[in-house]
Parts: C-alpha cells; structure tokens; sequence
C-alpha cells in the first residue's frame, strides 16, 4: 500500500510540474493573470510538486530505507514521467483526472496502512 | 548548448549508425532483461511440482559428497547453490575435464535423491539477456560491448537533442503524421528514460566487461600478477593458487556456518569452493545481508581451517567491491522488492520501443529516396527479429505448459527458437510486412492472454486454483503473463486505429506514408499500409 501510495504522490507531483509547463492552458491563464501572481504561482506550483515527491520517497523510507526509498521513487518518476507525456495528449481527461485524485488516493492509503494491523 | 553544424552532423551520424548497427540486439536484451527481472518466479512457475523446502540447518554435506560419489568424481572445485528462497534445490556443479561448460546436478534437500530438470524457461531468457551459452561464455564479452555502443548512442542522443531537452516533456503529437508521431515518441521515450537506460549501459558493460578489463590491467598496473589484480579488485584471498600441498577441505556445513558466525544477520545463498584438498583451497559463501542498501556479498575463508579471509556484507573492503555492490545492485534490481522489478520490466518496453521507433525513423527518413538493399534488410529484421521475438517468447511458455516432461527442455528450446526463426525468415522473405506488425501483436496478444487457460488444461497448479495451491508464483507469473498479452492486444488496436487514419491522410493527399513497410525496388512513393 505504501508503495502504491509513494507512485501515486510521485505522479501527482510530475503532473503538477506538467500543469504548469509553457504550453498548457493552466499556464496560460497563470500568464493571463496579474504579472507578480503568474510568475509566484508557477513556481509554487514547482515548489508542491518536489513537495509531493520528497513525500513519495519519505512514505517509503519506514519501509526500506533512504537509499532505496530514493532509488525507488527515482524510478517511479522517469517511469511516470515517460507515461505522462505519451498519455497526456491521447487520454487528457483520464490524466488529469488521476492526477487530481492521486493525493487524496496516496493519503487515505498510507493512513490504512498505519492503521491496518 | 548548440552544438555547430559539423559536431551536429557527426553526432547524429554515429547516433542513427549505432541505433540501426546495435539496435536490434539490444532490443532482444532489454526484451529478455524484462523476463530475467523475474528469474526467480519463472524458475518457480515452470516447475510443475517443486520441491518442499529443507528444514533450515539441516546438513547438506552428506548429500553433495554422496551425489560426487555415486557419480564417481573428485572435483578440485565445487559451486552449490544452497536451497533458500531462491531455490529450493540443491545445485552442485563441478567443472569437467577437456569441456568448458560445468557438469550440474539438482538435488532434493531433504533426500538427496536426484531432482532432473525438465524445464530451462528462466534460463533461456536469462542466458539471452547477456547473449551468454555454456559453450559461448564470449557472447557475455559482445553483449559488454553493445552495452558500449548503446552508452554511446545514449550520449550522443543527449548531445542531439539538448538544445530541445525541455521540449521534450510537453512534445507528443500522435494526431500528426506518422514520421512526426516516431520521432516525438522516440524522443520522449529517449529523453524521459534516459537515467534508466544510462544506468542499465554502465552496469551492463561492467558486469560483462570487468574481467576482461581486470586481465587487459593485470599486466601494465600488476607486472602480470592477475592474482595482486584480482585482489586489488574483489579483496584478498579470491583467487588463491594450489600448493601442490594435500590438505583436508572443511565440509560444506562448516563452511557455511563459520560465514554465518562471522556475520551475523547473513543469509548465504551460493558456496564456490576451489583447490577442493588443497592446502590452498578456499571458499566463497555468497550471500545477502539485510539492513544495507544491495544487501550482497561474501565471506571468504581459508578451506583449510574455515578461517576469514575477507567479507564484504558489512563494508566493502576495496572500492571494486564498492562499485560492484551499486553496480549489481541497480542493475539487478535489488531494491524496492516486486514494485522495482514491475517499473523495471515496463521501463525496458519503453526502451525497445525506443529502439524500434528509431529504426522506423531511419527508414522512414529514407523511403522518399530509392529504396538500398540494405533498408529493405533493416524493415524485415526489424519486424521478423523485433517482432518475432514475441511469438517466439509465447511459444516457449505455451511448451513449457504442453510439452511432456522427458522432452520439455527441447520443446521450449525448439519452441523458442524455431519460432522465432521461423518469424524472422517468414519476413525476410516477403516482400512487403504489410499488416506484419499488427499480425504479430495480435498473434502474441493472444497467445499471452490464454496462457493462463493452457496451463489450466496442462498442469495441475495454474491461476484458476490458486487457493488451492497457493503458488505464488503461478499466480505472479500468469496474471503478469495474461496482462502482457492484453496489452499487446491494445498496441494491435491502437496500431490499427493509426494504419486507418494515415490511409485516410493518404487518400486526402496529406502527410507522409505510414513507416514499417519494406521500401519497394520502384523510384514510385511506397504504398503499402502500416502494418
């Protein structure tokens, strides 16, 4: 559980960094937005998402240790990473759907995992 | 960076020669890889009955000497695979006179009776991730040297594409055409995997080259002592020489439990024992040891006395070992249990789909000039060995399940290869691979996703009883298996769904033509579908 939990913050975090990429239509209304907020969001936006994946390695190291907790999560990212961007254009809505509902998803499973003996 | 024309041209040369050169064997490596991730639950799967694990610390010396005598030999080196997780077998294997490959014997551990094998499913893939046979160890010295070329490929890829890097993580345009929709995969792939596919060229050379590299330095940097360079690199005591000194060998069971004293926590999984009644005879107890990142190593001791040598469990005594233990470790995937290994065998698709793109992207490039013999070469390999590697790999699990057990070895091994012979040669001799692909796919596909049924009309454990058996590894191996052949059965649909919409571009007089066919002789634009 905490494993899938550690993916899900990891896709959720590289989605975050994806959302606000130069040619998505969140980035474009960040620019359309007040100069000084456009240019703070996205960069709290980056912020979150290296958030959300030093949280997919510190779910994990309870279970394994830094090192491979680091490893893993390494490998996570280049995986979702390469399947984000092949999927993003032919299933957005399913994309960005996911990547909504991952933190929730991620949380509630790491809580399960703690509390189910 | 921008690179100037010149250093363009000649990066991207070497980049698109070593794709089209090395591509296609490094396909069948990452392919094979992906199954020998799972080496341990296919060993298992393709039993039908294994045998019930020994109880821990029962003696096993008595049944190796047993099975030597019986079998009339004393061998001056021995390797047992100790029953463990791994296995639960006994493996004794000796080296034999004026042959190179070592003769190998399965045991029970509770018994000691002879256990045949009858199945090398995990073997044969793993064998073919490292181009390595008993009677060819030198293919593991060539597949070194494609992991080279692949380093290669991967750095001046990199330099190609650097002043587009970050148009990497936002440009996939499957809607364009067919030449914009391989281009921008290979890209992504490429540029997304690119840590995972740096990392698995590094280790892979090392692994396979590092006793070459360790022979070619024993004599520059040791005046041609190989045993101060064996040492300098794995520590001491690892290739002791004989004496000429007869010397009784401490028994298996005392080796293994002196290792097991002098680190406690260690698990050991492998014993080679050399100059067997020598007084420099030695032993290597191989092993893991919870509780530290690639937790695996070794004691070495002294066969005279079980005295250590050296150990490198709990810190590795030359920075070789150091290296070693990441290298094998990542390579392996040591780390992050059953989730590493699924991202890893899924990482390496995507790396052959990158090779595979690759290819399509040189011979598209080309299909607008007149067709050379050599691109008409590359179209079919790359269907008949990059495609048929999948009927061939199907065939070899349907043989396991079917074939009775006196043939089954040859069966897979027929299976296997012929088929993939057979798929290659099929291609090669066409002249079009029109609907090759999407026939492969959905030929695989298919026979992938009703494995699960063959084994049910085969075996007596397969997926459908499981919690009657409880084998894990039946249902790891067949689930995985099913949902292979379901995914290939949607590459199928989603190749087919492309094929109609460029026949539809075509008939509008937009884009360019569908990539995977075999250019014609004709100077007329090639008409053949995708496949």
């Amino acid at each position: 559980m905490l494993k899938i939990a550690s993916f899900l913050l990891t896709y959720a975090g590289f989605a975050l960094f994806q959302a606000v990429g130069k040619r998505q239509p969140l980035a474009a209304a960040l620019a359309r937005s007040p100069a000084a907020l456009g240019a703070r969001a996205r960069t709290c936006a980056r912020l979150l998402a290296l958030v959300s994946l030093i949280l997919a390695c510190l779910v994990l190291v309870s279970n394994m240790g830094w090192t491979e907790a680091c490893l893993l999560t390494a490998v996570q990212l280049i995986f979702v990473a390469s399947l984000f961007v092949l999927l993003a254009p032919v299933l957005p809505g399913f994309v960005w759907r996911l990547a909504l509902a991952a933190p929730a998803i991620a949380g509630m499973l790491v809580l399960g995992a703690r509390w189910i003996p | 960076m921008k690179l100037s024309k010149h250093a363009f041209t000649r990066f991207w040369d070497v980049h698109a020669w070593l794709g089209v050169l090395a591509g296609l064997v490094l396909h069948v490596m990452f392919f094979a890889g992906a199954f020998a991730l799972f080496f341990q639950e296919l060993s298992s799967w393709q039993e039908r009955a294994p045998v019930a694990a020994a109880a821990k610390g029962s003696p096993l010396a008595p049944l190796v000497d047993r099975a030597l005598r019986e079998r009339g030999v004393k061998p001056t080196a021995l390797s047992v695979s100790l029953p463990g997780r791994r296995s639960p077998y006994l493996q004794i294997s000796w080296p034999q006179e004026g042959k190179p490959e070592w003769a190998e014997v399965r045991l029970d551990p509770r018994t000691g009776a002879t256990v045949s094998e009858t199945s090398h499913v995990a073997v044969i893939l793993y064998w073919l991730h490292f181009l390595y046979h008993p009677k060819a160890s030198w293919g593991m010295y060539v597949a070194g040297v494609f992991a080279v070329a692949l380093l290669l490929a991967l750095v001046t890829g990199l330099l190609i594409h650097f002043k587009d890097f970050v148009q990497q993580f936002h440009q996939f345009r499957p809607a364009k055409t067919v030449k914009v929709l391989w281009s921008d995969m290979h890209k992504v792939l490429g540029v997304m995997g690119l840590p995972f596919q740096v990392m698995f060229a590094l280790t892979g050379a090392l692994i396979c080259l590092t006793s070459l590299l360790l022979a070619a330095f024993s004599g520059p940097v040791f005046g041609g002592d190989e045993a101060a360079a064996v040492a300098a690199m794995w520590g001491g005591g690892r290739d002791a020489k004989a004496t000429g000194q007869a010397a009784p060998t401490m028994d298996l069971d005392r080796l293994v439990e002196r290792a097991e004293r002098a680190v406690p926590g260690f698990h050991p999984m492998f014993v080679n024992v050399r100059h067997i009644g020598d007084a420099g005879a030695t032993a290597r107890v191989w092993g893991e040891h919870p509780g530290r990142p690639f937790a695996r190593g070794d004691v070495v001791l002294r066969g005279t006395d079980g005295a250590i040598l050296s150990e490198s469990l709990t810190r590795s005594p030359t920075p070789g070992l150091a290296v070693n233990r990441w290298v094998i470790g990542l390579h392996y995937a040591l780390y992050g249990g059953l989730a590493t290994k699924i991202l890893y065998a899924l990482l390496a698709a995507a790396t052959c789909l990158t090779i595979l793109t690759g290819n399509w992207i040189w011979l598209l490039r080309r299909q607008a000039r007149s067709a050379s013999a050599g691109n008409r070469l590359l179209a079919k390999l790359t269907i008949g060995i990059g495609g048929g590697i999948l009927v061939g790999t199907a065939a070899l699990f349907w043989a396991n399940r079917l074939a009775p057990a006196p043939v089954r070895m040859s069966a897979e091994t027929g299976a296997f290869f012929g088929v993939w012979a057979l798929v290659a040669g099929l291609f090669l001799v066409r002249a079009e691979t029109r609907g090759g692909w999407v026939g492969l796919l959905r030929l695989s596909g298919v026979a992938f996703a009703l494995l699960p049924l063959g084994s049910a009309a085969g075996t007596e454990a397969h997926l459908f009883n499981i919690a009657h058996h409880r084998r894990m590894d039946v249902l790891g191996v067949e689930l995985g298996l099913a949902l292979l052949g379901l995914g290939l059965l949607l590459a199928a649909s989603l190749v087919t769904r492309r094929a109609r919409t460029a026949d539809v571009r075509r008939q509008q007089g937009v884009g360019d033509f569908p990539a995977a066919s075999v250019p014609s002789r004709s100077s007329a634009p090639v008409s053949a579908r995708a496949s």
